[in-house]
């Protein structure tokens, strides 16, 4: 299992320069514009990492779906790729449930690993990270990796599509309740009827269902 | 170790690419596969590895059904494609970090292996600078080097020069006589004559001939 790990670390490692420096990027430029903003140290550090909801800021909305779509490719990408390339490779030497076990530890890291980095940038320009906002990432990247875990899970059990649909339905969920339930997604000041988004994921589920 | 495939068919789309296939297949043998490309016999080899369920029928390997205990085949290898290493590290890297899920095999072993396939020069040599002869080459090592008692290889001699093809045949007629059940697909028929014990013709999802070498 160790070795399977690694070769996700690898491969998280070799991922092009070119999407390093755009994320580098991101993180510089929404820390740049949420200090213009007049946003607390506590809230550019949750704004950069996906994770603050104010109610009509579209900074906050950007962060969200851009850092929730980064972790979303990371895990289709780690989740996939043995998948995709020669499977024959590595299913003819572990069983399935410890291939899953490895893929959600290795998720783990690669999510710490990501984290820790957005903080390290976040120092870098100045800012202070205290016991505080130290507590505050590990809540985000444990937060984050359920995210991980359910779209694993997910595509351990469903076809991609099918996948796909429940996922983004139990994402978008949390609107039903007015609450945050999953992944920092916060989508309720756009679509804000509960009863149409009821009767939306439901169907969703029905299809997703239906394909799979 | 011994393979059966029972009246296996699979549908994929509105297509039946695998129709009532029965093979029972056993040690100390080469099985050749030939037929044109969508004959089923990439299709075939990957329900025996345990990778695409049949719609019926069973796939048995030393008496232990596959789909029915939700398992891959046990000391199998197999090469159903062409082969995708990680590309920033070398074919030995590659070859180690594989070799490291199961741990059975040190480095030396895997060396060993390279040099078999007339690798050994390029061992340090990063995947994505192999050619495509290459590349093979190394699927194949891949697939010698932890000694598995069933090898299953699609398109084997794919991509390889006459003097590697012929190499890879010799390799293939030793580790047969070691033993092994080897399964082989192609569609050049001068490979598989060479080496098949036994010739399965395939077409469109059906085996339409079986020759037997005496």
């Amino acid at each position: 299992m160790r070795a399977l790990i690694k070769k996700d670390l690898i491969l998280f490692k070799n991922i092009s320069l070119f999407y390093k420096l755009l994320f580098v990027i991101y993180v510089i430029m929404f820390v740049l514009i949420s200090r213009k903003s007049n946003f607390n140290n506590y809230d550019i550090f949750l704004i950069i990492t996906g994770s603050f909801y104010k109610v009509g800021s579209t900074l906050c909305l950007l962060s969200s779906i851009i850092i929730n779509g980064i972790l979303v490719l990371l895990t289709f990408y780690i989740y996939r790729y043995d998948l995709k390339y020669n499977p024959e490779f590595i299913f003819l030497k572990i069983t399935r449930k410890k291939w899953l076990q490895s893929k959600y530890i290795s998720l783990f890291i690669i999510n710490c690993l990501l984290f820790i980095f957005i903080a390290f940038i976040y120092i870098m320009l100045g800012n202070k990270l205290n016991l505080h906002l130290g507590y505050y990432l590990i809540v985000i990247i444990i937060n984050k990796y359920f995210l991980q875990i359910l779209l694993v899970t997910l595509l351990n059990h469903f076809n991609f599509i099918s996948s796909l649909i429940i996922f983004f339905s139990l994402i978008i969920s949390p609107i039903l309740f007015k609450t945050i339930i999953l992944a920092n997604l916060y989508v309720e000041n756009y679509i804000d009827n509960p009863i149409i988004v009821t009767i939306f994921i439901i169907m969703l589920i029905m299809v997703s269902f239906f394909l799979n | 170790m011994k393979i059966e495939v029972n009246n296996v068919r699979r549908k994929l789309g509105n297509e039946e690419v695998l129709k009532n296939i029965n093979l029972e297949l056993e040690s100390g043998k080469i099985y050749g596969f030939i037929g044109r490309n969508g004959s089923g016999k990439t299709m075939l080899f990957r329900t025996i590895c345990g990778f695409l369920k049949p719609d019926t029928g069973y796939v048995k390997v030393d008496g232990r059904d596959l789909y029915k205990n939700n398992e891959f085949p046990k000391d199998t290898a197999a090469l159903l494609e062409k082969p995708n290493y990680i590309s920033d590290l070398t074919g030995f890297e590659n070859l180690k970090l594989l070799s490291k899920i199961k741990n059975i095999i040190n480095d030396d072993q895997i060396m060993e292996t390279l040099k078999l396939v007339n690798l050994e020069n390029e061992a340090d040599k990063k995947f994505k600078k192999y050619s495509l002869g290459m590349k093979q080459k190394l699927g194949i090592a891949g697939v010698l080097m932890e000694d598995p008692k069933i090898m299953i290889l699609d398109e084997p001699f794919n991509g390889l020069d006459d003097e590697s093809a012929e190499k890879i045949r010799k390799i293939l007629l030793k580790e047969k006589e070691k033993g092994k059940l080897i399964l082989i697909a192609t569609h050049i028929k001068e490979d598989i004559e060479i080496l098949g014990d036994v010739i399965y013709k395939m077409d469109k999802g059906v085996i339409k001939n079986k020759d037997e070498k005496r």
